[in-house]
């Protein structure tokens, strides 16, 4: 069994989820794909050493988003399939998400290829996102996936929380971001009716797949 | 032929119009402008500096500025002291009275000098005392020149035997304009703050002006009123950019302390990178009652605050304007108070002073002397300070909170008390004064405590109603994620291995009851959603409320209840979009209570098809929004009662949901109505709001 993606040949994937009917649901498809499953049924304490423990015998992975609540492993589910992606492990991140997990996800965007709600995950689509990730990694971002540099106005900063218009993507919708996910300098100076710039993934079609990146203040 | 020999050597000349640009545009104002010749003396190492201002009434007078520094020779004057754009004074270089010069590029000395038609300067230099050096700029002679080189200045040196005082006098004469009373007490201010008023060191720098006004200044100044702050905070952070923080009372008893992490919130251990800086605030609460034990007298204070309050900022020991300005308030303290006025200070109700020790030289100021540039360290000292007032303001909410908490407890038996003495003094009443004053303090108390009983029984309820909506709000959250996850993913499979391993059977026997678990899965998707849609943090900020917008949002957000209970939802809207500024929570409060009733109300309906219609109508400035349905209209209760917490005639009910409409629209300036029976046949309820437009 396996499957070779863009010359990449993948046999196994680990699978994530901090809930043992969860592992074992997001399983199924894995095991109707040409995959072998490798369900990781213990806690990570450390995703650096886990992933270097198994990064011989991990050909990709699928992540929920959240593996906090059981002690299971002290990040989240984005923080994973970043660190995968640093590695040019193709990760696929499989999990519902709210208004709340968001900006956590967004954080960790770029490089991020794709998210799948459970709904729409089966094995074509985790083949699918596979070649995805693996196309990225090759230089080929789907142009929904390409940042380019674009003006985005602050409508209002209240608290943590920061409210923008990206007219380049859509101008009548807002969108909250973290403070905090700011680069120090252009949070400090961040205030109502600014204009700033910053990298950004104008191609996407819904506002959760947006991500910023080289933000730019004068 | 080419030869590329030179027939001429060119430099860049600068209009004499350059100096007139610079000496004119940089020239913030005249205290400051002083100020600049100040900083000059402190640099120069003087432990004396007097200001005197002549005929500054009108127009020609002049201002004068001795000083006992090291003084300048004729190669000090004519490559520093006439040299403009440089400095000659490195901020790394100490003084040898171990001061850090300022380091003024000239420029704030130009826009000094050009305030009269005539600048001059006499110098005894320190290590020559029998030499005297005076040079006269005559500033009208620059405006009849071309450029600025054509204009020579003559350095006039005087041998003088027997020792001469060593220092430097400028005097800037022919005033182009009068100085105000008002300016006198700003230039006034500005020197004495200079030099870190606060310190207490007696050996400091201490400019003088000789004026009445600065007198009368410097005995306000003098008289350190810190000792009557109610808060004395002092936090600073180290050369590793690691903080710390403690709150002392007027005793100077610490109250609360704090480590870097509470300062920053536990968890964040981010360094502030900012040279070493110190903050002192101390925060006075201006109440007459506080005062009345203590010497010095409100009033005092207040006018103390007037002329000193604020937080003023100190870099290597000399003040940096505007910060602690009248009208400054860079640290955001007003906006904050604003915010959340409890236990916060305000410009008006404390003084303040950081003292960054910038060796280094990472705060530049601004080229006319209006402040810092705007960069990351500036930003960092301003974030550190206000960290650490947010940190004073959680602790002192703390501590005002346990404050309330016993106060209720001690209102309560005080209620007790007073009842019985009240009852006590009316049992000493003769017997004919006594039955009545009986019966009626009767009647008082008895409606008195009935009032309580309401009013706890709907503290009670809204307590309850509260912990209902978190844990609703948890579970959606919670069901959201694994719960529905496995289930979609589970019945995925099976719809995908029962087509492949049931061909033939899959239509018939499993299609439909996957099918129905999907939907169920989808229905129950939506529900939880709606439940957290309604916690969103967006919706609480001021912003402009589109109403039919809004409107639309709830709907749809109940669609799957509607349709769960084949209820037609028909809409009527007003042209246009009529909208308001309001938080969305505050409105969609008011719809979502009305939809709820109006969904209650059908559980009682008969008709064969429930219905529920929302209107609006807009007259004038007003937008009228009624929601009808087809159910029993009102019956079983008072018309008026409906507006009451508690009253209800759904045994199920919270008898909350039209209380809150009604305070959410009075709260946005509107009224509410009801009708027992109209359009539909149901209730007709309702609200009008004031909008801003359409």
């Amino acid at each position: 069994m396996g499957l070779a993606i863009k010359g990449r040949q993948i046999d196994r994937v680990f699978v994530i989820d901090d809930d043992k009917y969860g592992r074992e649901s997001s399983g199924f498809a894995v095991e109707e794909s040409p995959f072998e499953p490798v369900i990781q049924e213990s806690g990570i304490t450390n995703l650096n050493s886990f992933l270097e423990n198994n990064i011989h015998i991990t050909d990709a992975v699928v992540s929920d988003h959240h593996l906090k609540k059981r002690n299971y492993f002290p990040e989240n589910g984005a923080k994973v399939v970043y660190e995968c992606y640093e590695r040019q492990i193709p990760a696929v991140l499989v999990t519902r998400f709210g208004e709340s997990e968001i900006n956590e996800i967004r954080k960790f965007r770029e490089k991020i290829p794709v998210v799948l709600t459970p709904g729409e995950f089966n094995p074509d689509s985790l083949i699918n996102s596979l070649e995805t990730c693996i196309n990225e990694f090759l230089g080929n971002r789907k142009p929904e996936r390409v940042a380019w540099r674009t003006l985005i106005r602050i409508e209002d900063v209240v608290d943590n929380n920061i409210f923008i218009f990206i007219p380049g993507w859509n101008y009548e919708v807002s969108i909250s971001l973290n403070k905090q996910d700011l680069p120090r300098d252009i949070r400090n100076i961040i205030k109502a009716d600014m204009r700033v710039h910053a990298k950004v993934n104008v191609g996407a079609e819904r506002s959760e797949d947006l991500f910023f990146k080289d933000w730019e203040a004068k | 032929m080419i030869d590329n020999s030179i027939v001429q050597l060119a430099h860049i000349k600068f209009s004499t119009e350059i100096i007139k640009r610079l000496g004119e545009e940089l020239n913030p104002s005249i205290d400051q402008s002083i100020l600049e010749l100040v900083k000059n003396a402190y640099d120069a190492d003087a432990t004396s500096c007097t200001v005197e201002l002549e005929d500054i009434t009108d127009e020609g007078g002049t201002i004068t500025i001795h000083d006992s520094g090291k003084g300048m020779d004729a190669s000090e004057i004519n490559n520093g002291w006439l040299v403009l754009g440089q400095s000659s004074k490195s901020i790394k270089e100490i003084t040898p009275l171990g001061r850090t010069p300022a380091g003024s590029k000239g420029l704030g000395r130009l826009a000094a000098l050009r305030m009269g038609n005539i600048a001059y300067l006499r110098s005894v230099p320190k290590s020559n005392i029998e030499s005297e050096f005076q040079l006269t700029i005559n500033w009208p002679q620059f405006d009849s020149a071309d450029i600025v080189e054509n204009v020579e200045l003559p350095i006039i040196h005087n041998h003088l035997p027997g020792n001469l005082t060593h220092g430097s006098t400028i005097s800037i004469r022919g005033l182009k304009q009068h100085i105000s009373e008002r300016d006198v007490r700003k230039i006034a201010r500005g020197l004495i703050l200079l030099a870190d008023p606060f310190d207490d060191d007696p050996t400091a720098f201490k400019p003088i002006l000789r004026s009445p006004e600065f007198q009368e200044m410097e005995v306000l100044v003098s008289k350190r009123y810190f000792s009557d702050a109610d808060y004395h905070l002092f936090a600073s952070v180290d050369q590793t950019g690691h903080a710390s923080a403690r709150v002392m009372d007027y005793l100077g008893q610490t109250l609360f302390e704090a480590t870097h992490e509470d300062i920053l919130g536990k968890g964040n251990t981010t360094i502030f990178n900012c040279p070493a800086t110190t903050f002192d605030l101390w925060s006075f609460i201006l109440n007459s009652t506080m005062f009345t034990s203590r010497t010095n007298s409100i009033t005092e204070i207040r006018d103390w605050l007037k002329d000193f309050g604020g937080v003023h900022l100190y870099q290597n020991g000399l003040r940096v304007s505007p910060y602690g300005n009248p009208g400054n308030d860079w640290l955001n303290m007003n906006l904050s108070r604003a915010r959340s006025p409890e236990e916060r200070p305000s410009t008006n109700n404390s003084i303040g002073v950081v003292r960054v020790s910038d060796s280094e030289g990472l705060l530049s100021q601004k080229t006319d002397r209006a402040g810092f540039i705007e960069s990351d360290v500036f930003h960092e000292i301003r974030i550190f300070c206000q960290a650490a007032l947010d940190w004073m303001a959680k602790e002192r909410i703390g501590v005002a909170e346990v404050k309330r908490q016993k106060n209720r407890e001690k209102s309560s038996s005080a209620a007790t008390e007073t009842r019985d003495r009240v009852q006590q003094s009316i049992s000493k009443l003769n017997p004919a004064d006594r039955e009545e004053i009986e019966e009626l303090f009767n009647k008082y108390d008895k409606a008195t405590q009935a009032e309580v009983k309401v009013l706890k029984a709907e503290v009670q309820l809204y307590r309850t109603l509260s912990t209902a909506g978190i844990t609703a709000a948890t579970f959606s959250h919670e069901s959201r994620g694994n719960p529905l996850k496995v289930i979609t993913q589970a019945i995925n499979a099976i719809d995908r291995r029962t087509k492949e391993y049931f061909p033939a059977n899959y239509e018939a026997v499993f299609a439909k009851p996957i099918k129905s678990i999907l939907n169920g899965v989808r229905s129950l998707e939506v529900l939880g959603t709606a439940t957290l849609k309604l916690l969103s943090h967006e919706k609480r900020r001021i912003t402009r409320v589109d109403v039919h917008d809004v409107i639309a949002n709830v709907r749809d957000t109940f669609a799957p209840f509607f349709e769960g209970r084949d209820i037609i939802v028909d809409e009527d809207f007003a042209a246009g979009h009529p909208y308001f500024r309001s938080s969305e929570a505050a409105f969609e409060s008011i719809i979502t209570n009305l939809f709820n009733n109006s969904i209650a109300a059908l559980e009682n309906s008969t008709a064969e098809q429930r219905r529920i219609l929302i209107q609006t109508v807009v007259q004038e400035n007003i937008v009228k929004i009624s929601v009808h349905d087809n159910g029993p209209g009102i019956t079983g209760i008072n018309v008026k009662d409906i507006w009451l917490p508690g009253e209800t005639t759904n045994p199920n009910g919270t008898g909350l949901g039209l209380t809150i409409v009604r305070d959410a629209t009075t709260d946005l300036g509107g009224s509410v109505f009801a009708i027992e029976n109209s359009l539909l046949g149901g209730a007709e309820i309702g609200v009008e709001l004031p909008i801003i437009g359409i």
